[in-house]
């Protein structure tokens, strides 16, 4: 024993000088994909998600407002300039490249006769081509609008029309004196964007960020007034997350701290039994975090929240060992108490342990994380009690026998005596019954935003900015392979002339693909070919149009040489790829994925995915790829199979209450518990909160947390006021603690600490009921 | 309209600048520019591929907070129709051909430059072009060059002469030969219900 003891005595230690050595400096993780599994069955799609996520990630975007346009951009580029001098940022954008309307004509004019655009295309398969038409209109236009080639080299305007298709703009940003503006009612919108020096999820990086952004605002306010600045990125949510959950770990921590003091010193007098109570949560905790950050190398924020709410349940052994010593009065022998103590908190810590470990097999990194921090700490705080409270609590309590604990082991005695099976199952079913109700009320919700953190004020930022430049969505997209590129950008037109057809059906405003900047060959050629058939079939007849309408001879002639000779010349990506022409689109393309060639089509502006998943029909190469759907769907799985796991959980519980109390007094050990599990449920549906994931694996812990107090309660022996005082001191920091969780802005823990709250509850208010004795036929 | 760029010019050569904006003022209030104006134009280019120059007729309408209808009568009917978000061409078989503002990035700027110029938007010009006048108050000419490359490599510089109003137009095509647009009869003038109709349509 005395080997345990030192043993644990320098597990101990260590995880404590661990904890203390990191303590401003906790690896803490703050990218929500880290808690995700990976969810598509395509391995490419998971790289393109990954990819799309870096390439935005380490993004801020500014918007820069003011009713005078002048104002707004000379504020926007005095920000731009702040924020460059802050250095917090290894690249700030504000004077966009505009792509020069001359430099599209010129890189593309050489391949001008592969090039058409859709609608032309149709005009001239369809034989409707007016051609003399369109050399008019060419001619007497008067004046050029956008990127337009000359006369002599597109005469009929084709390649005016090809360029005028190209959806250079997927944004509502339009360039205005080198910046992009966006224009409303009421002013403008100037963007600045800026690249992070690191990750957004770096701490330091945050830290550093925050300020320059802060000093830089509050300067251009200063400078410009009545201009306002707007923010977005993942950068500031991820600062605000980590801001909220130190707080709110704060909050919970010190609250359960509070409670616990206030508890033990009303009931035992003394601060002893506070202070070593305290040192078993403090093992607890620190082994927790220990273990954690040695397995995995880092904490989430969700497990941080989490493990502080895991203070009121860690007490109770402590609790449970004071209580034990105050029933036993000046007869109090450390390791006699202990023996007696040891099979009750056993099976509680086992049924804890259970269910926890349960969630330890969950597919979702998150669940795992928590359930290892769980186990860890509890088992510490049950050891560190186990092995050390009795050697440090070798005196008797000086307070045996307080009038509380005189109080509650009468009322407990002659609860004990009026209660009959009856009257304990009418009880229960009339629980159940009020709150039947609710059961009606329950509402699924299983989306991915349940493990965000998104505060009103960036959330409402981030909407202003989307409208003013009419953003892209990120997280849903088309993911297009081939097996060499051609095949990939013949894909790619298949998807997209689904699209096309879409879009006339209102279905979708747009997309981006790589193949409406890099046309496949075969696309090139068959243009090409119908260029020679319907426009030209004739050389001379053309020569005589071009001529007769004005152009000179050698005009005609060039431009008909150069259609003879155009096969020659065709668009590659590669090439495509390396001009500063691809620079906005060159995300889309992933080039080599060691499977396969691969790209993405970005469609924007649907609100309905169906119809994009219907157009990817009888395309083996196109997925469609929706990482916040699979997680949604992933989550409504997980939620339903946990139904199922909670039912076996159940049984195996009552399995090991049976091992100690025999099955039929081991299931009505239960019972509370178990009525706790289907009040929780609706009563929390009437408090408005949704049912998910979370809600079950808050009820699995229900059931592994809620049977203790009956355990504790029934180990506590008859009209023990001390073992009721210690039951209902244990529940309530438990309460307190899971309570404190249910204020979370964290959508998960807000519901997990709700339904907790209800279930153990339930569970502890009808717990005495489990106390029933069970009554003869001799009996009256 | 043009009646306001002669004033620029007046006070840019007399050299007063507060004097300007007053006199500008006072100008603009007689002419409404509230009001539609409306004028024939002939339109002649010469470039260097063609073998003669192209000459087209037409009237022209310029409704504020609409946009500007450009009819060409002869030798072809053609009619352009250009407001903030779209540009439309109309064939003669009344077939459209439309191009939206929202495909082509600085569509809006190139046709708000195009509605400075037409109507005369001093304010917009300047802040697009520099600006240098020369002559004398009967007749003058104004010197437009366009302040960024953007706006070069579309549109060259441009030169307006006029006397008691702006009579030609001289623009410099970007790729060599001048375009002149010479307007006749400007006057305000309400939309008739054919134009209003165009300018409203949601095509």
């Amino acid at each position: 024993m005395n080997l345990m003891r030192r043993l644990w005595a320098v597990v101990a230690l260590v995880c404590i000088a661990v904890v203390v050595l990191l303590a401003n400096r906790l690896p803490l993780q703050t990218n929500l994909l880290a808690l995700l599994p990976a969810t598509e069955r395509n391995p490419v799609a998971e790289q393109a998600v990954a990819r799309l996520a870096d390439t935005t990630s380490d993004q801020a975007v500014f918007l820069i407002e003011h009713s005078d346009p002048r104002i707004a951009k000379s504020a926007a580029r005095h920000f731009a300039n702040r924020l460059r001098d802050s250095k917090a940022f290894s690249a700030v954008l504000d004077v966009f490249p505009l792509p020069d309307p001359s430099t599209l004509v010129s890189y593309y004019r050489p391949y001008r006769f592969g090039l058409l655009a859709v609608s032309d295309r149709e005009t001239l398969e369809t034989g409707q081509m007016d051609v003399f038409q369109r050399l008019t209109r060419k001619l007497y236009r008067p004046f050029p609008i956008g990127p337009s080639a000359s006369l002599a080299d597109d005469p009929f305007g084709l390649f005016d029309d090809w360029l005028a298709s190209l959806p250079l703009r997927s944004t509502r940003l339009e360039p205005d004196d080198g910046l992009l503006v966006s224009r409303n009612g009421n002013g403008v919108h100037v963007l600045v964007t800026a690249k992070l020096d690191g990750s957004a999820f770096d701490s330091k990086v945050q830290r550093r960020t925050l300020t320059a952004v802060e000093a830089s605002e509050t300067d251009t306010a200063r400078r410009f007034t009545g201009v306002s600045l707007l923010r977005t990125g993942a950068v500031f949510y991820a600062a605000a997350a980590r801001e909220t959950a130190e707080k709110e770990t704060d909050r919970i921590g010190l609250g359960s701290l509070a409670g616990i003091g206030i508890l033990m010193l009303l009931m035992f007098r003394s601060p002893r039994p506070l202070l070593l109570a305290v040192l078993s949560v403090a093992v607890g905790l620190s082994v927790a975090i220990a273990t954690v950050i040695g397995l995995h190398g880092e904490l989430h924020l969700i497990t941080l929240v989490f493990g502080a709410s895991l203070i009121g349940e860690a007490v109770d052994y402590a609790i449970q060992f004071f209580a034990a010593r105050a029933a036993a009065g000046p007869a109090w022998n450390p390791d006699a108490g202990l023996k007696k103590l040891l099979p009750g908190l056993g099976v509680a810590l086992a049924t804890s342990a259970l269910c926890y470990g349960v969630l330890l097999l969950a597919p979702l990194p998150a669940i795992r994380q928590i359930a290892l921090f769980a186990l860890a700490g509890l088992t510490a705080a049950f050891a560190t009690v186990v092995l050390w409270l009795p050697g440090m609590s070798q005196r008797p309590a000086r307070q045996a026998q307080t009038p509380l604990f005189s109080m509650l082991g009468r009322a407990l005695t002659a609860f004990r005596e009026r209660l009959t099976p009856g009257l304990g199952l009418a009880a229960v079913l009339i629980l159940l019954v009020i709150t039947a109700p609710g059961w009606f009320y329950l509402r699924l919700d299983d989306d991915i935003r349940l493990l965000m953190h998104r505060p009103a004020d960036l959330l409402a930022q981030e909407e202003i900015i989307r409208k003013s430049i009419g953003a892209v969505q990120e997280n849903q997209f088309f993911l297009v392979e081939g097996k060499t590129q051609q095949q990939l950008l013949e894909n790619e037109e298949k998807l997209t002339t689904r699209l096309r057809r879409m879009v006339t059906k209102g279905e979708l405003a747009g997309w981006q693909a790589v193949s409406d900047f890099v046309p496949s060959q075969k696309h090139q050629a068959e243009n090409l070919e119908a260029i020679r058939r319907h426009v030209s079939p004739d050389p001379r007849v053309t020569k005589k149009l071009l001529e007769d309408n004005g152009l000179t001879a050698e005009t005609a002639r060039k431009w008909l040489d150069e259609l003879a000779n155009a096969q020659e010349k065709k668009l590659t990506p590669d090439a495509w790829l390396l001009s500063p022409l691809s620079m906005p689109s060159r995300h889309l393309w992933l080039g080599n994925t060691g499977h396969s060639y691969a790209a993405v089509v970005a469609p924007s502006g649907f609100t309905d995915t169906a119809p994009l998943a219907a157009a990817m029909a009888g395309l083996p190469e196109v997925t469609f790829v929706d990482k916040a759907g699979s997680v949604s769907d992933l989550f409504a799985g997980l939620r339903r199979l946990g139904i199922g796991w909670l039912v076996v959980a159940s049984a195996l519980v009552w399995l090991v209450l049976s091992r100690r109390y025999g099955a039929r007094p081991g299931l009505v050990t239960l019972a509370p518990t178990l009525v706790g599990m289907l009040i929780a449920p609706p009563v929390s549906a009437l408090l408005g909160v949704p049912f998910s994931l979370f809600s079950v694996m808050a009820l699995m812990l229900v059931l592994g947390i809620g049977v203790n107090y009956t355990i504790f309660l029934r180990e506590g022996g008859d009209g023990n006021g001390a073992a009721l005082a210690g039951v209902l001191a244990s529940a309530a920091t438990t309460l307190l603690s899971f309570g404190l969780l249910a204020f979370s802005s964290v959508s998960a823990l807000h519901r997990f600490g709700t339904t907790l709250a209800i279930g153990i509850g339930a569970a502890v208010l009808l717990s005495p009921i489990a106390l029933v004795k069970k009554r003869g036929p001799a009996c009256a | 309209m043009l009646t306001r760029l002669l004033a620029l010019v007046v006070l840019v050569v007399a050299g007063n600048v507060r004097a300007e904006s007053v006199l500008l003022d006072s100008i603009a209030s007689r002419f409404d520019r509230q009001q539609p104006v409306r004028a024939e134009f002939t339109q002649e280019k010469r470039i260097a591929v063609l073998n003669r120059p192209l000459q087209s007729d037409g009237r022209f309408v310029y409704s504020p907070g609409h946009g500007i209808l450009w009819h060409i009568d002869h030798p072809y009917r053609l009619t352009y129709l250009l407001t903030d978000s779209r540009v439309v061409e109309i064939g003669p078989d009344g077939r459209r051909h439309t191009r939206s503002g929202r495909d082509m990035p600085g569509l809006t700027q190139a046709t708000r430059v195009l509605r400075a110029i037409l109507g005369a938007d001093v304010k917009r010009l300047a802040e697009h072009f520099n600006l240098s006048a020369t002559g004398a108050p009967e007749h003058w000419t104004l010197l437009l060059v366009p302040r960024t490359p953007q706006l070069g490599s579309v549109l060259g510089k441009l030169q307006i002469q006029g006397g008691d109003y702006a009579e030609n137009i001289d623009i410099e095509e970007t790729q060599g030969g001048v375009t002149r647009i010479r307007f006749y009869h400007l006057r305000n003038a309400p939309l008739e219900a054919d134009e209003r109709a165009l300018f409203e349509s949601r095509e």
